[in-house]
């Protein structure tokens, strides 16, 4: 047991049955005295099965990088983390490998330097001229093929493959650390590489990390290096790149010479060259957003294959086609890609921090060195242009001068600081009545400093409050209901309380009338009672037509009147109106004056308004403008002076 | 026909009280000796740590923090009570209103002070009592930001937990993180209870990492790397430092030559690995622990600007220093 936060390192940890197919022999010696007796022997056959080209996903416990991650890695080495402690030791590289040797290498490749084939049978899966006895957990699988140059290169020697396969032993509870594993032991297969990226153009570089099975093929790697190097370029390429931007990305298109199925994330990046000083940066970032859209766009059921599918893009060319090496293939068990863009470590970083309390004055740009690669590579900013901004206008208190355009139209220039000062401000405290100052409006925290200018720091806090409560309904909701819930509870219950003597009789208790809610039920409560009997309550129904004022006729009878504005017999406009020798339609109710007849309205008498001298030639002036304004708008001034009637003349003038 | 008399409402208004009178049975929430309902103390309480104000109002000029720089500050209690007050004035209607809100404010504050610690409390640790103080901390603009999320910040009161140990929120040395997050994928910001003397700015535990030291031969682009020497019978780093070589293979960068490297561990006597190297001893040395960067009042930092003590400055202070300025 090991204690939280703390881990052990152990070599190996070597199965007692390798993977295989064994035969259990049992034999039974069966006497009595001196007789034996013979018994059939027991052969059982017995088989050990592990993964052998494809890792199950559930046994991964952790990667490093994070799949799918970009950071700055470059003095990192990448590594594999599986739950199963035996994993790297089930399977021998070679049959005459040593117990310790793993079968397992963790290989990472930048783009162009490998090709990560499509789902193949297990038996293609290996190098050519290599068979693989024994039975495969499945069917089909991926291979990473690479050329000797890369073989050469990158890939451990076989001396290293001891080193970089080792178990880790971690508390359970240490979440951290064991990431959900059953039994705390967790081995590890390290890369020999450390990712790096393009520090002449500050270009990120995508890798591909694959935990390749060396089963059969470990006499492959290549010889220990002759001389010792201490340093290494980070400017060399493995592969020359420029030969691989002839290759199409999907590899149907360049074997068959006809286009396959389009990748969808295929754009115009096919014609750059991968990893080289030109390697666009669009590229890696492209490929990173197609994984996410792909993890978030695929069902459960296939996220994890597709995700994985997704990852190997950019990993998809055909390296055979330009590259005249010999090639191998090694089966991959587990892939996962990351992109290397940093340009120093976290500790590089923190130590070139410009160091000093918000507000101090902003350091030279030009004295500055800034770490490398800090900038956002291929940003459309011309190189060592002159600054063209003003520096801020700062004073000692932290103050920034802003231009301010006033409610008046005015263009100013105001104070301003938000609420991070390079000083400690004393807060209001409250007065010996306990009382604080308090701000209903922005207004009120206004202030002018002796310079002449306003100082809005406090102003514009106060607005940006005020907004973002309105911006929010809920907000406004719980403002609003703690006002009418709790004030006018309070508010209800003091005011009972000094009534309280005269109406105790009425309200036998009184403590309930500070919860919340009362108001509700009494208006609730009221809405009952009224609604049983509106008209004693409230007072008569409102009649469901208003009155209209008296129609001026001008002298001609109503009914000639209608009848030619409908273009109706007059003796229809009567039957209709209800009037005297029609007394059957008169007496069922119908008309325009039977309705107004039948309807009781109480009428202000004309008799109760005060009506002098005064009021009298008000209306008279009134009158006359109403008049002249009707003239005016009308344009038929004869015809309203002959006193002829004519309907549409009153709205023909607009919206008097 | 009845007119809307007393009685009539009086009557209304007995016979709702009367049916009233069962619904007290379930409890009105109830604020206890608290001032403000809960549903809108968390929000006051987010918004007096800045949360959702626009960051051109927390930081007025972007030259103010320029790329790649960490900026300390005290945060104005006054403005962030502005703020309240701007949000208190949405649910005032008339001068009522208003007369019963500005009556009620100091307890309103006190509620907000005593909740805005309680916003932010992980892993379950108590939070902090007593009555608000001071509240400071930084502001970072750096690619550290975008390259490493997750980073850790600790402040500290005092120098009294050495530069390697880890120590709970609720150490009393320890100041507690009253919010901490990322403005923009390149910003961070910190809010702290207190004034530190010192803030630790560490690189995220993701599990444990191998890896060297790299760095690089000035003027060229070669790189060169190392590991220091651990010693492989206590697993401590041995002291003094010393660093032993990782050899590379050429052709290829950043491909280690194990070979090389794993005899050079093995001849280094401090690590105690004898003359055989297997796979853990091999890990051991590469192991890198997360960096950890301390900002503070110590030697070889240079941060004499930071945390110093200073004055502060009510309005009459800055009349004084506007009227000088001229």
């Amino acid at each position: 047991m090991v204690a939280p936060g703390h881990f052990k390192l152990h070599a190996a940890y070597t199965p007692d049955l390798t993977a295989g197919d064994y035969v259990l022999e049992g034999t039974q010696t069966l006497s009595s005295g001196s007789d034996t007796y013979a018994t059939e022997q027991l052969q059982t056959h017995l088989k050990v099965t592990a993964p052998r080209f494809t890792l199950p996903a559930d046994q991964i416990a952790s990667t490093f990088p994070p799949a799918n991650s970009e950071g700055a890695y470059e003095d990192r080495l990448p590594q594999i983390v599986i739950k199963r402690r035996t994993l790297p030791w089930e399977r021998k590289p070679e049959p005459d490998s040593p117990e310790t040797e793993p079968w397992l290498a963790l290989v990472v490749v930048a783009e162009g330097e490998g090709t990560l084939s499509t789902e193949t049978k297990v038996a293609e899966c290996v190098t050519p001229g290599i068979t693989l006895t024994g039975d495969g957990d499945v069917a089909t699988s991926v291979y990473l093929s690479v050329p000797q140059s890369v073989l050469d290169k990158i890939f451990p020697t076989r001396e290293d493959l001891s080193l970089l396969a080792h178990v880790r032993e971690v508390d359970l509870r240490d979440t951290e650390l064991a990431m959900g594993d059953d039994d705390g032991f967790l081995s590890v297969v390290l890369a020999n590489r450390l990712p790096q990226f393009n520090r002449e153009t500050c270009t990120p570089v995508r890798y591909l990390a694959c935990l390749v099975s060396l089963e059969g093929q470990a006499h492959l790697l290549p010889p220990p290096p002759p001389e010792p190097h201490f340093d290494f370029d980070s400017n060399v390429q493995v592969v020359n790149t420029t030969l691989i931007t002839a290759i199409k990305p999907d590899p149907d298109h360049a074997v068959t010479g006809k286009p396959g199925v389009e990748p969808r994330f295929a754009n115009e990046r096919s014609a750059q060259p991968l990893g080289g000083a030109k390697a666009s940066v669009a590229s890696w970032a492209v490929n990173r957003a197609h994984v996410e859209g792909v993890a978030l766009s695929t069902t459960q059921s296939k996220v994890s294959s597709e995700v994985r599918t997704a990852m190997g893009i950019g990993f998809k060319r055909n390296l055979e086609l330009v590259i005249a090496e010999a090639f191998y293939r090694f089966p991959v068990l587990a892939h996962w890609s990351f992109t290397c863009n940093g340009a120093g470590s976290f500790g590089s970083y923190m130590q070139g921090l410009d160091v000093g309390l918000l507000g101090t004055a902003p350091p030279d740009p030009k004295g500055r060195k800034l770490p490398p690669c800090t900038e956002p590579p291929g940003g459309d900013k011309p190189p060592g242009s002159p600054p063209t901004r003003l520096p801020p206008e700062l004073v000692e208190t932290g103050h920034v001068g802003l231009p301010y355009v006033t409610r008046g139209g005015d263009a100013q220039r105001a104070w301003y600081r938000g609420a991070l000062t390079p000083h400690v401000i004393d807060r209001d405290q409250p007065d010996g009545t306990g009382h604080l100052r308090f701000a209903h409006v922005s207004d009120q925290l206004r202030r002018v400093v002796p310079d002449g200018r306003e100082d809005l720091a406090y102003a514009a806090a106060f607005e940006i409050g005020r907004l973002l409560a309105l911006s929010q309904p809920a907000v406004i909701d719980a403002l609003m209901r703690w006002r009418r819930d709790r004030f006018s509870v309070e508010r209800a219950a003091r005011l009972t309380d000094q009534v309280r003597a005269g109406m105790l009789g009425l309200l036998p208790n009184v403590e309930w009338l500070r919860q919340p809610g009362l108001g509700d039920q009494v208006a609730k409560q009221f809405v009952k009672v009224a609604g049983v009997n509106p008209a004693q309550v409230l007072g008569p129904s409102r009649p469901l037509v208003d009155p209209a004022r008296p129609l001026d006729l001008m002298g001609r009878s109503l009914d000639d009147v209608l009848a030619r504005g409908l273009s109706i017999p007059s003796t229809a406009v009567a039957i209709l109106r209800g009037s005297e020798g029609h007394p059957g339609v008169d007496s069922v109710g119908l008309g325009v004056l039977n309705g107004i007849r039948q309807s009781q309205v109480d009428l202000a008498h004309a008799a109760d308004a005060p009506f002098d001298a005064g009021a009298l030639a008000h209306l008279g002036a009134s009158l006359t403008d109403v008049v002249e304004g009707f003239v005016r708008d009308t344009q038929v001034p004869a015809r309203v002076g002959a006193g002829s009637f004519d309907p549409g003349a009153r709205f023909r003038g607009g919206n008097r | 026909m009845k007119q809307l008399t007393a009685s009539i409402v009086l009557s209304a208004l007995k016979a709702s009280a009367v049916s009233f009178e069962a619904g007290v049975a379930e409890p009105a929430t109830s604020l206890g000796d608290r001032a403000v309902p809960a549903e809108l103390r968390g929000w006051l309480a987010r918004l007096r740590l800045l949360e959702g104000v626009p960051f051109s109002y927390l930081v007025a000029d972007s030259a103010l923090l320029p790329p790649e720089s960490i900026r300390f500050f005290y945060v104005d209690r006054a403005w962030t009570d502005s703020l309240v007050q701007g949000a208190l004035s949405v649910g005032t209607v008339n001068s009522g209103d208003r007369t019963q809100l500005e009556r009620l404010y100091p307890a309103i504050r006190d509620d907000i002070d005593v909740e805005e610690r309680e916003v932010r409390l992980p892993g379950g640790e108590a939070g902090q009592k007593g009555p608000a103080g001071t509240v400071t901390g930084l502001l970072l603009r750096s690619a550290a930001v975008s390259g490493w999320p997750g980073m850790h910040v600790r402040a500290y009161r005092r120098d009294v937990v050495g530069d390697e140990e880890v120590v709970p929120e609720s150490h009393p040395d320890r100041i507690k993180v009253l919010r901490l997050e990322r403005l923009a994928p390149a910003v961070l910001l910190a809010l702290f209870d207190g004034v530190p003397q010192l803030v630790h700015l560490e690189e995220p535990r993701q599990g444990i990492q191998f890896g060297v030291r790299l760095t690089q031969i000035e003027g060229t682009t070669q790189y060169q790397a190392q590991v220091p020497a651990r010693n492989r019978d206590t697993s401590t780093t041995v002291e003094p430092e010393q660093l032993m070589r990782v050899f590379f293979r050429p052709g290829a960068p950043g491909v280690l030559d194990l070979g090389r490297t794993a005899k050079e561990f093995r001849q280094t006597a401090a690590t105690h690995i004898g003359t055989a190297i297997d796979s853990a001893e091999f890990a051991l040395q590469m192991l890198r622990f997360p960096f950890r960067q301390v900002f503070g009042e110590l030697e070889d930092v240079p941060m004499d600007s930071v945390f110093r003590p200073s004055i502060g400055l009510r309005l009459v202070d800055l009349e004084k220093r506007f009227k000088t300025q001229g």
